[in-house]
């Protein structure tokens, strides 16, 4: 917030400086308005039409450079809906004319370096070509100007900084140079008028300037003491006023609320860390119902597993009774038939219509009829030879097959009595004669069971 | 009055427009607030 805050107040001063360059520039205060243009573009980088101004300024004072990089810098920012695109899309359309800037910025640094050797003469025969080729080219102009003045040269050089004074309002080297070369008892008296500041300047640039001053560009005691230096002056002064204002009253602001904005971060970034740590104690827990899913998972697929295994088993068993079966032998027979789930038995689409349903029907009777006596037949064997435990095992066999044979059951129960384990015997005596009160089984079990 | 020699000395070489890219690439173009924030952040970490 104190960043948004922050920024408009930039923006706000930017846009202040923006209006101030643009007004100067309607009154063809060019250098000045660059000046305000440079503190806009300070104050705000994005401020588009300052830096479009800024260019077109540079453009106007010959700068085409200048106002290339401005303009291109601004179409790197916003790149739709850009006056600066239009700039560089006339520019594009005349292609000679950039090439004709290139030659006169040739020229020119060509001519600075004549003056550097002090070759005078040559360096003027340079910048005449100059303005020839850019007449809006204020550097030239001046640099010309300059070097006419010391040819003695008053007219040609009076003409050229008249003609900087028509682009360039207040130009202060213009006006120097003018000031300069006006006698000295002219520049005390101030005898030449401006009748009006900012009035509308004439735009027929290309016509030849007259003599008389006035006509183009008059001067008087106003026109002095605003003059260019004047201008710079205030600007300057202005800069200062300005950077003095950001540092007193402005950067104090600036820290309060930059220290806001760290704890405020502080504590955001506190925050985004106990959300993190929520979050790392939700996915922790998402981890754990995830684990348990997969074990739920794995458990149904061994489950899954556990039954097919189960039931193949149950066709084993089956394929062993029928082979007992088949063998005659039927105790075998019926001992592995009590181990059968039928339940898991079940038939699938084959080729030769082979049934297993059909087949565990076929044996299924004689095994449930005689089964049972067999084996409680063999465990009754065991248990006389003292082998209660494998007793048991058979009479439970015989049960699994008719769990109402009470025989077996009975049998089973003495077993267990015989053996030492009382307590079981008695429950199943108990099943006997609940079962059966009436059975003689029943009543041999309640002798045995001390009723 | 004018020091003729001073004078010429302050016309300085123009940026010639072939310069221009390479000019753009080496700009730099912060703002006061790029300026105000790297100060400031400099002294909260001071």
């Amino acid at each position: 917030m104190a960043s948004m805050n922050r920024r408009r107040r930039l923006e706000q001063m930017s846009n202040g400086y923006y209006n101030l360059g643009l007004s100067l520039a309607k009154e063809r205060n060019l250098s000045s308005a660059l000046n305000a243009l440079s503190i806009a573009l300070g104050l705000n980088k994005k401020n588009i039409d300052a830096r479009n101004l800024y260019g077109l300024i540079q453009f106007e004072m010959g700068e085409e450079t200048k106002a290339l990089i401005s303009w291109v810098i601004s179409i790197n920012i916003k790149s739709m809906n850009n006056l600066a695109q239009n700039y560089l899309q006339n520019l594009r359309n005349k292609s000679t004319y950039l090439e004709k800037s290139q030659e006169a910025i040739s020229k020119y640094n060509k001519a600075v370096s004549q003056i550097r050797t002090v070759n005078y003469d040559m360096a003027r025969m340079s910048l005449k070509q100059v303005v020839d080729i850019r007449p809006h080219f204020i550097k030239a102009m001046l640099a010309l100007a300059l070097l006419d003045i010391r040819e003695g040269k008053a007219g040609e050089a009076r003409k050229l900084l008249e003609s900087v004074l028509l682009i360039d309002r207040f130009n202060a080297k213009a006006i120097t140079y003018l000031d300069e070369m006006r006698p000295v008892s002219e520049r005390k008296s101030g005898s030449v008028k401006l009748s009006v500041i900012g009035s509308p300047i004439k735009k027929e640039k290309e016509k030849p300037v007259e003599k008389n001053t006035s006509a183009s560009m008059p001067v008087t005691e106003i026109y002095k003491n605003y003059s260019g230096m004047f201008t710079a002056v205030n600007v300057g002064i202005g800069l200062i006023v300005g950077a003095c204002a950001m540092v007193f009253l402005y950067m104090p602001t600036m820290k309060v609320a930059l220290n806001k904005a760290h704890n405020k971060e502080v504590v955001e970034i506190s925050q985004k860390l106990s959300d993190a740590g929520i979050s790392m104690e939700e996915l922790k827990s998402e981890n754990e119902s995830l684990n348990d899913q997969v074990n739920k998972l794995n458990e149904i697929n061994n489950t899954s597993t556990e039954n097919m295994n189960y039931k193949l088993l149950q066709y084993v068993y089956l394929i062993g009774v029928i082979r007992e079966y088949g063998a005659k032998n039927y105790t075998k027979a019926a001992e592995i038939f009590s181990n059968i789930d039928t339940n898991q038995l079940t038939d699938v689409d084959n080729g030769p219509g082979v049934s297993i349903t059909g087949t565990f029907a076929e044996i299924a009777p004689k095994m449930r009829a005689e089964g049972p006596k067999l084996l409680t037949a063999v465990g009754d064997g065991l248990s006389k030879a003292g082998d209660y435990a494998g007793a048991i095992g058979y009479y439970d066999a015989a049960l699994r097959i008719a769990p109402d044979y009470l025989q077996a059951k009975y049998n089973k129960a003495l077993a267990y009595k015989t053996s030492g384990d009382v307590e079981t015997a008695n429950n199943l005596f108990t099943e006997i004669i609940t079962a059966a009160p009436e059975d003689k089984i029943a009543k041999e079990a309640q002798r045995e069971r001390g009723y | 009055m004018i020091d003729f020699e001073e004078e010429l000395s302050k016309f300085k070489p123009s940026l010639d427009i072939s310069a221009v890219e390479d000019i753009i690439a080496k700009s730099d173009i912060s703002d006061m607030n790029d300026i105000l924030m790297e100060l400031l952040k400099e002294q909260v970490k001071g």
